[in-house]
């Protein structure tokens, strides 16, 4: 749980530039925390590493090797957007990149500064065609929404999303493909085409407004100050390119918004279009907008879209309902229709969807799958490890501390394997996520010996405690090899058991109560 | 490295590998290999001192003798020391595929 005091505290320094004090009682793990849920890592390291403050000794060095982990993240996705690109161009398939791997490219200082869960395609002309390609090439599907098929990478380094359109409802916001196409830019690193500012602005605008009802991440609104700042936007061309796509009152109320939370400096044409409801909404949330506007809050999706659509609320409607084809791939009006009928049946049965959050990796999809466990977080530096896990037969890791000697000593390295692929038994070196971040310690009470459902237990051979209990979801992955040890096998399953006996041992002798609430998993 | 290797490498132009990317975040100017060993988190270098500098020299064009020049030049030390550094730099992006010889002109 992020406090929000520390959100505050990454806000300030987004909104005016420089570190504020540390207020009383927010610890610095706050600040690395609150900075991980909202996409502010790099931005805050670099700002610590530039003025220096004495209370933030503490999280550089970790912060500094999370940033270097997002830079080889944000490389490998922006790769991965230029790939599927260039698929897409051999089959004569015009495309552009959208949002995040854009913006990483063109307006922060290094990629890093921009997280992104996945990476974004607009197909500006034969979206089936483009599906087929991808699939050819080795993606797979993962999820599929209305507006956007989303596919993981074969070399399972990340997932892009191919939209047919923007947001969700295609048709309801219209963007000219040919106009998109002209106006478009040659990138200079990996990315070799680029959607114009002014496109990229008004997208980033529906996105944010239509599709994610005003909630965003911190960095998600940076992003709007950043194009502002740092790109020559022609706002006539802005407002025309709006008006014909109808998306006036999306771009005043994104911007409003961007403005109040972290100070985008919006110029004056560009305020106007907000419908007279629209105003009302904003108003007095704009007071207040950490709360109202930036993740995890959650958006008030339903009344958003009417204020944004009013007087065009039957086409919100149809737009919602009826989809451009069934997931069957008819194209019929009648089947299309037939759909809809049921889809609104299952929307109006369907709880409220989690609020969208960059930071947590959820898809952009109009109907994002369900999170692997509810309020659990999931930091970048964990994605990374989980997406590398997910991908190859074994990951490298370098054992800090000494809680695992003579096991596991400190600086060795231990190749790591999934619990998908193989599951944890007693006895294994597990990485699994504490509430302190993630640890190498022993399963002591798990698999074979624990029945289904039940909490598994880890500990450090050197500790003297148990961890907290722990689901099975939690136990990442264990060691497979230590590497300069290939010969030894790091289970030890009697070792398991005898550190088990010893922690509940250590727990009745501080207090049986305590120790037999921790006995029975 | 080998004597010869040594003597060939100052004799040689070398270019940085356009399947490694370098960047400076902050402090730090790592460089970050593209395709290859992809889940080895390790293999990302973090170059330090003059080895930012070294870095940038690898254009191609520059032999090593070139280089340690320069480096001599920038960094006020001993030629043997200027020319250790390079060899001892060059190794390390030479076995992780970030510096690749020049084609000859």
């Amino acid at each position: 749980m992020v406090p929000s005091k520390a959100r505050g505290f990454v806000r300030d320094l987004v909104a005016f530039g420089a570190l504020p004090a540390l207020p009383e009682g927010l610890a610095p793990a706050g600040v690395f925390e609150a900075a991980r849920e909202q996409g502010l890592v790099s931005l805050l390291v670099a700002a610590i590493e530039r003025e220096r403050p004495p209370w933030a000794a503490s999280i550089v060095e970790p912060l500094a090797a999370e940033r270097r982990a997002l830079l080889v993240r944000a490389l490998g996705q922006i790769g991965l957007a230029a790939r599927s690109l260039a698929l897409l161009e051999a089959r004569g398939i015009r495309a552009l990149p959208l949002k995040g791997a854009v913006l990483a490219e063109t307006v922060y200082d290094v990629e890093a500064d921009r997280p992104m869960s996945d990476v974004d395609l607009l197909a500006l002309e034969r979206f089936p065609d483009g599906v087929v390609a991808l699939r050819e090439a080795g993606f797979t599907e993962v999820d599929r929404g209305d507006h956007a098929w989303a596919f993981r990478d074969p070399a399972g380094h990340g997932i892009v999303e191919l939209h047919r359109s923007v947001v969700s409802a295609p048709g309801l916001f219209p963007l000219d493909p040919e106009g998109l196409w002209t106006r478009r830019r040659v990138g200079r690193g990996q990315l070799r085409v680029l959607p114009s500012a002014e496109d990229l602005l008004l997208q980033l605008a529906l996105h944010a407004a239509f599709q994610h009802g005003l909630v965003l991440s911190l960095v998600q609104w940076l992003d709007f100050r950043r194009l502002l700042e740092r790109e020559t936007i022609d706002v006539e061309r802005l407002v025309s390119l709006a008006t014909a796509a109808r998306a006036r009152a999306p771009l005043a109320a994104a911007l409003a918004v961007a403005e109040a939370t972290v100070a985008a400096p919006v110029p004056a044409p560009l305020r106007d279009g907000l419908p007279r409801g629209m105003r009302r909404f904003l108003e007095p949330r704009r007071a207040t907008p950490l709360v109202c506007f930036a993740a995890p809050a959650e958006p008030e999706l339903v009344r958003l879209r009417l204020e944004l659509l009013a007087g065009r609320r039957m086409a919100l409607l149809w737009r919602t309902l009826v989809l451009p084809e069934t997931p069957e791939g008819d194209e019929r009006l009648a089947s299309r229709v037939r759909f809809a009928f049921s889809r609104a049946l299952r929307l109006a049965r369907r709880p409220r969807p989690p609020s969208p959050n960059a930071a947590t990796g959820v898809h952009d999809l109009g109907e994002p799958p369900a999170p692997a466990a509810e309020g659990v977080e999931v930091p970048f530096g964990e994605e990374l490890l989980r997406d590398c896990l997910a991908s190859f037969p074994h990951v490298r890791l370098t054992v800090t501390g000494r809680c695992m000697e003579p096991a596991l000593a400190h600086g060795e390295r231990v190749h790591l394997v999934s619990a998908a692929r193989r599951r944890p038994r007693v006895g294994d070196v597990v990485l699994a996520r504490q509430k302190e971040g993630l640890r190498l310690h022993r399963l002591v009470w798990g698999p074979p010996l624990a029945w289904p459902g039940a909490r598994w237990r880890t500990k450090a051979d050197r500790g003297l405690l148990l961890d907290p209990p722990l689901a099975a979801a939690d136990v990442l992955a264990s060691v497979e090899t230590v590497e300069d040890r290939p010969r030894e096998r790091p289970r030890h399953a009697v070792r398991a058991l005898v550190s088990l006996v010893a922690g509940v041992a250590a727990r009745l002798r501080l207090g049986g109560a305590v120790a037999r609430a921790e006995i029975l998993p | 490295v080998s004597p010869r290797t040594r003597r060939r490498w100052l004799g040689q132009a070398f270019a940085r590998s356009e399947r490694v990317v370098a960047r400076k975040i902050g402090e730090e100017f790592v460089l970050v290999p593209l395709a290859g060993r992809g889940a080895d988190i390790d293999s990302i270098l973090n170059l330090r001192g003059a080895a930012p500098f070294i870095w940038e020299q690898l254009d191609g064009t520059r032999t090593g003798e070139a280089i340690v020049d320069a480096i001599v030049e920038r960094y006020e030390v001993e030629r043997p020391q200027a020319a250790a550094d390079y060899v001892e730099l060059l190794e390390t992006l030479h076995h992780l595929g970030a510096a690749v010889p020049a084609p000859r002109r």
